[in-house]
């Protein structure tokens, strides 16, 4: 494998794999960060265009540091193999515009002529790549283990349609479907009137019994897809539905609306008191009213009481007493002080409307006196009600005036802002920091519905073998019909005849169908045994069932629970059987051989395709992993490992079976230097270096 | 048990002449057409069907 600015590992790196069957092991080993995943997916983008589960920044492949360097840096990875005496070169590439649209280019030889990107498929099908390029971080294929308390859990690799796709089983399906098209061709249906209606109404029944058979075989291809999509998608909606906890979500939803509660509530406080700050304020003449307007009555009461208001001598009277400059009552002549006081007088009482204005005047004045007091009695419960909200407010005085009101409202007004902006913050504080995730939509009951389509599926499915049954049955009576009536008319006989006859082939393809998946589970079985033995030497037997899920049985007749460290053994016996199939599958393919010789295929440990398993041992507790570590030697006669570092130790103990190792030095900012040792030599492995973000090179080390 | 071998050995001896012919020749074209454009395949069954059929031979020939 070459690889040119691939993710981390700047410029051109090289590795050449141990061929050796009994070094069957290249490792490589490498620090957190190093890039061993990103590796593992340099195989399955080269071979496929594709990558690993979980492998993000997908579109962020070329070395960022070569990239930076020059623009029109481009990644490749070039992959060199070998089968059955042929070489086959596989190099994908992108430039930066090309990672961004997903797209590459890829370019395929073989013994050095140009081929074409299906040819490296067919020697490692697509169906197998989450095999072959195990991710073992990611065990979730280990689902293929029977587990009797979630019968439902599902593998996103589909064993059958990989055993027959390396059987090239595809054919047996394409005839099928063909078949069941050519039955219903236009070219064996009735072309002309049918004057006879018994023929033609046999005919009829022919083909609506014919149209529903096909229909029912269709779903029963269509729906294993469709469930294992619904499962997924279910256990998807599941695992996120997971993610979440309802307690704590309606807990945090509980406080949270407490908290808003008293946001609001204070805040409403705060525009009450502000309101009745306003009222206060629009009143405040009032305050100065109250004392003006009692003394301006006061006036008027006293005008009154001296005769002027109402006058009791009329203007025009004193006007024509001066005018005659005698007393119009006795006729007395007028001295100088009595002109000078009816003069006075006059002035007084010059203006008879005015004084029936001042009337009026004292009138609105008193009613104004009275209305006043009603706000402010009204005012002062209002603000008397506001101070009882607060504790350190005091109630105003029973007579408390304008001001006083004002005076304890502004103290309201204080304490309100006071509480709302704590309210506030507190609610703020308490987003910031206690918010549990939460889903944007409900997503338990997206959980719910998709395993409700889960089911429906599984009902649909369980019910259609029964459901063919009974429309073949119907389908053969209604043939049987039309024939029987279709005595006289050649064409007609033929016409069916031809229908029976593709219906015959149609059911010898089905056969062979179903066999190449029943006795390639028998294989499968007898090969996984077969590797689990080598592998661990445990008297266990493993069985396989219609569906490829594995039991373990100890002798007796009920199944045994794996540990998780027996479940991982299993798994990799399980990558180790299919693996060591594949040559042999392939070669049942290419002699066409596949109804005479799948069921009777024995495997071994010397034949098998390579896997490469990226950390197979990160999952375990550490008095297995030596287990494991013992044990992969014997699985295939090609392994790779990317794997930490850390547990070398345990990997050097087995130097004698690794026929290559190869060090993913990584160089960084804020690293230090570190060396693990292999061979006795200390070997550098991490390097400090502020100049370079992070830059892998490949060493080899033997 | 008896072995896939002889299960399609079985099935395969109790398809007539005629249908063991044509599943033969249902199976090359399958094959021969198994990486290129296969969409004319049904209609090419069913005419090779029709053809298979009309060449039996008619009652009372050869007697």
């Amino acid at each position: 494998m070459t690889l040119k600015n691939w993710r981390s590992f700047h410029g051109e790196n090289s590795i050449e794999f141990s061929v050796n069957p009994n070094q069957p092991i290249t490792l490589i080993l490498g620090p957190n960060g190093a890039g061993k995943t990103a590796l593992l997916n340099a195989f399955t983008w080269a071979i496929y265009g594709e990558f690993t589960e979980g492998f993000d920044l997908r579109n962020d492949l070329i070395n960022h540091e070569a990239l930076a360097v020059n623009s029109s840096e481009i990644v490749q990875v070039k992959l060199v193999l070998s089968d059955a005496g042929k070489e086959f070169v596989i190099t994908r590439s992108a430039t930066a515009a090309q990672q961004e649209a997903g797209t590459n280019d890829v370019f395929v030889s073989i013994d050095g002529s140009t081929d074409l990107e299906e040819s490296i498929h067919k020697l490692l099908p697509k169906a197998l790549k989450d095999l072959f390029f195990f991710p073992a971080e990611t065990f979730g294929i280990a689902k293929v283990l029977r587990s009797d308390d979630r019968q439902h859990e599902t593998s996103t690799l589909e064993i059958d349609t990989a055993i027959r796709t390396l059987l090239a089983g595809d054919v047996y399906d394409n005839a099928i479907r063909d078949l069941r098209t050519a039955e219903n061709s236009g070219s064996l249906k009735s072309t002309r009137r049918v004057s006879d209606d018994a023929i033609g109404q046999a005919n009829d029944a022919w083909s609506k019994a014919q149209a529903e058979l096909a229909e029912a075989e269709r779903l029963k291809e269509a729906l294993p897809a469709l469930l294992a999509s619904a499962r997924a998608d279910a256990e998807r909606a599941q695992k996120i539905a997971e993610q979440y906890d309802p307690a704590k979500i309606e807990e945090w939803q509980r406080e949270f609306a407490k908290r808003s509660t008293v946001v609001v509530t204070a805040k409403t406080e705060v525009d009450r008191a502000n309101d009745l700050y306003l009222q206060l304020a629009r009143g405040a003449y009032r305050h100065f009213v109250a004392k003006a307007v009692p003394a301006a009555i006061r006036r008027l009461d006293a005008a009154e009481a001296c005769g002027l208001i109402p006058p009791r001598i009329d203007g025009q009277v004193l006007q024509r007493t001066l005018d005659e400059g005698k007393c119009l009552l006795c006729g007395e002549k007028l001295s100088d002080h009595g002109t000078h006081r009816v003069k006075d007088l006059q002035l007084r009482v010059a203006d008879s409307a005015t004084a029936l204005r001042g009337l009026e005047a004292r009138s609105d004045l008193k009613n104004f006196v009275e209305r006043s007091d009603e706000t402010l009695v009204r005012l002062r419960a209002s603000v008397v009600d506001l101070a009882s909200r607060f504790e350190n407010v005091a109630s105003p005085a029973k007579d408390a005036n304008f001001v006083h009101l004002r005076a304890t409202v502004h103290e309201c007004i204080a304490l309100a802002d006071r509480y709302h902006k704590r309210a506030e913050s507190s609610l703020e504080d308490f987003k910031a920091a206690e918010q549990p995730e939460q889903p944007t939509t409900n997503v338990v009951q997206i959980a719910v519905a998709k395993q409700l389509v889960v089911r429906e599926l599984e009902d649909r499915i369980a019910a259609l073998p029964g459901r063919i049954r009974e429309l073949q049955t119907a389908r053969d009576a209604a043939l049987a019909d039309l024939t029987a009536k279709s005595k006289g008319s050649k064409e007609a006989i033929n016409k069916t005849e031809a229908i029976r006859l593709l219906d015959d082939s149609k059911a010898f393809f089905q056969a062979a169908r179903d066999g190449l998946t029943e006795y390639g589970r028998l294989d499968f079985e007898r090969a996984i045994n077969q590797t689990y033995k080598d592998l661990v030497r445990k008297p266990y037997e493993l069985r396989v069932d219609a569906n490829f899920r594995i039991s373990v049985f100890d002798g007796s007749e009920k199944p045994v629970a794996p540990s998780q460290a027996e479940r991982v053994l299993l798994l990799i016996s399980f990558l180790g059987a299919i693996a060591r199939l594949a040559p042999q599958y392939q070669q049942i393919a290419r002699e066409k051989a596949q109804l005479r010789k799948v069921g009777d295929v024995t495997t071994s440990a010397a034949e098998g395709f390579p896997v490469v398993i990226d950390a197979p041992t990160s999952a375990f507790d550490p008095r297995y992993e030596r287990e494991v570590v013992q044990a992969l030697p014997r699985l295939l006669p090609q392994i790779v490992i990317p794997v930490s570092d850390g547990s070398v130790g345990l990997w050097e103990e087995i130097a004698s079976s690794i026929g290559r190792v190869y060090i993913m030095e990584l160089t960084s900012k804020g690293q230090s230097d570190q060396t693990v040792r292999w061979g006795g030599k200390d070997r550098v492995i991490c390097r400090a270096d502020d100049s370079v973000t992070t830059r892998t090179k490949i060493v080899q080390v033997i | 048990m008896i072995t896939f071998e002889e299960k399609m050995a079985r099935l395969g001896a109790a398809l007539s002449e005629e249908s063991r012919a044509f599943t033969r020749q249902v199976l090359d074209l399958e094959l021969r057409n198994r990486f290129g454009v296969r969409t004319q395949l049904p209609e090419e069954f069913a005419a090779r069907a029709l053809k298979a059929v009309k060449a039996r031979p008619q009652e009372g020939d050869g007697e």
